[in-house]
């Protein structure tokens, strides 16, 4: 390719991303630059507020906006799949001055809900229905389930309830049994009961009571045991805690 | 087989579409694979059902043919697995670019050069070749030509024909292009390579000035652009023909009055030409 065309093009896509710094293309009137540098700011706008709908809800629209046309302007996305706008708009994120002390975890945990709605389907974990298998076969946790671990309950946040206070929080997001997503909010047991099973897949029921007694030695094991008991057998039946099958 | 009228399947039509029986004014349907490659796998499920029952083209939003930076031949790959997998007969995208350092995620126009035409003829092959099947190339909607040396029709021409690819004949977009730049739509649609024609595209647009109009898809299809659609089928024959609506989506009963007035004015015009043979 002729650099000619190819400087042309960064020169017509750099006007787009951010018109302020230089002039039009040559022979381009302004108002028809300006029809693109809309639509295709809209466009990516679009996809970052449906990734986003709590963050852009709790935060003011003129900041918003700033946002927006800086990330546009500023952030390159290498990704062909407009999914994955989001998690660029996330990357810019975490590199934004003067973010409140919770936005950062808000926009984290909004972005794994999507990420988990859209990872691939699970064929290879089955689910266990009847307690007995739980508490008899090697388990594994639900690849489209992930913990995570908060400063703040940013589940909580939303147009009711626009700041939170600081508060270790334990989060499971996860496709239900219907593919649908979901999150709960874990005890600190259920989430460290969980990380052992994802540390190290194939344990079964007995083997996990045990690493949890192990770990809790302040607790009497039969206390253990039958709280770890519960929680595999409710987490099973959410569809989380499935059985591992050999590689 | 691809034939008769067809419509965007959008992800707003999906669960009415898995779950119920797929209107028989609708012979086939588009997906832009960009928006179903990584998807939740219910969605997937609902369209595999769709595609069952009802065949589904591919129509391409990233593929960038026309970027100054490298084919992105990993997508490609992606794009052919689910080509594959679903057996999707029909895989089009935009002659345009959206990309350079960075992915713009819409379409902007190649400048009008012979040393475009031969980039971006290179790439089609390239494209062609990884996916064993024809490129259909549409021609875009376009609001500013950049260095234009050469005509539309011209370097479009030239590309086709150099690169041995399908045109995705955008009827809609012709009419826009005819008002933003000044020229006479009937003489570029007499223009266009016949054989070469593997579906078309009508929609409806937005007036943003008198000599300036965007191509949306989010309004109703307009008298010129129907009349633009009957002249296409007479200079070049009864093709299968989408409706492209993505934004504003009425109710789809509503969207198939449209629909159905594509089949209409394609069974006017078989009869108008089997009149004209006998």
């Amino acid at each position: 390719m002729t650099t000619d065309l190819s400087q042309m093009q960064q020169e017509f896509m750099a006007y787009i991303r951010a018109p302020e710094v230089g002039e039009p293309p040559s022979g381009v009137e302004a108002r028809r630059m300006a029809v693109y540098r809309e639509l295709m700011f809209n466009n990516v706008s679009g996809f970052v507020n449906s990734g986003f709908p709590v963050l852009r809800a709790l935060t003011a629209t003129p900041l918003w906006q700033q946002r927006l046309r800086h990330f546009f302007a500023q952030h390159d996305c290498h990704s062909p799949l407009f999914v994955d706008i989001a998690k660029e708009f996330l990357a810019y994120l975490r590199d934004c001055e003067g973010l409140r002390s919770w936005e950062a975890a808000l926009a984290d945990y909004e972005y794994l809900e999507l990420q988990i709605d859209t990872l691939p389907e699970v064929l290879d974990q089955p689910l266990l229905l009847e307690p007995e298998a739980v508490l008899t076969q090697p388990l594994c946790c639900y690849r489209a389930a992930k913990l995570a671990q908060y400063d703040y309950p940013v589940q909580r946040l939303g147009e009711a309830c626009p700041e939170v206070d600081a508060s270790p929080t334990f989060l499971l997001v996860y496709r239900d049994r219907d593919d649908e997503i979901a999150f709960i909010e874990l005890n600190a047991l259920t989430a460290r009961l969980l990380e052992a099973l994802i540390s190290e897949p194939g344990q079964t029921a007995q083997g996990l009571i045990l690493t949890m007694a192990e770990a809790l030695p302040d607790l009497a094991p039969e206390i253990v045991a039958q709280g770890a008991g519960q929680i595999l057998l409710q987490m099973a039946q959410l569809g989380v805690v499935r059985a591992a099958t050999a590689a | 087989m691809v034939q008769g009228a067809g419509v965007g399947l959008r992800r707003e039509m999906v669960a009415e579409l898995a779950e119920g029986s797929i209107p028989e004014s609708i012979g086939f349907m588009e997906v832009a694979p960009e928006n179903w490659l990584r998807v939740n796998p219910k969605l997937r499920r609902q369209f595999a059902a769709i595609n069952e029952r009802c065949p589904v083209i591919c129509h391409g939003l990233s593929l960038s043919i026309g970027a100054p930076a490298p084919l992105d031949e990993a997508f490609v790959l992606q794009v052919k697995d689910f080509l594959d997998t679903y057996r999707i007969p029909i895989y089009s995208e935009h002659l345009s670019y959206c990309s350079g350092n960075a992915h713009l995620y819409d379409l902007m126009p190649i400048p009008f050069t012979e040393a475009a035409v031969a980039h971006v003829v290179a790439r089609v092959k390239r494209v062609q070749e990884i996916l064993e099947r024809p490129l259909v190339l549409e021609n875009v909607s376009y609001y500013a030509a950049p260095g234009a040396k050469m005509s539309e029709l011209d370097f479009l021409n030239a590309v086709l024909s150099e690169a041995d690819c399908e045109l995705l004949l955008d009827v809609n977009n012709i009419y826009v292009n005819s008002v933003n730049h000044g020229y006479d739509p009937l003489r570029f649609l007499a223009g266009l390579p016949t054989a070469r024609i593997r579906y078309l595209h009508i929609a409806g647009h937005y007036n943003e000035a008198e000599d300036l109009i965007v191509d949306t898809h989010g309004a109703d299809v307009i008298d010129p652009v129907w009349q633009l659609l009957r002249e296409a089928y007479q200079l070049h024959g009864v093709h299968p023909t989408l409706l492209e609506r993505d934004f504003n989506l009425p109710p789809l009963a509503q969207l198939l009055t449209e629909v159905e007035q594509i089949s209409q004015i394609q069974q006017a015009s078989i009869a108008a030409g089997e009149a004209r043979r006998a």
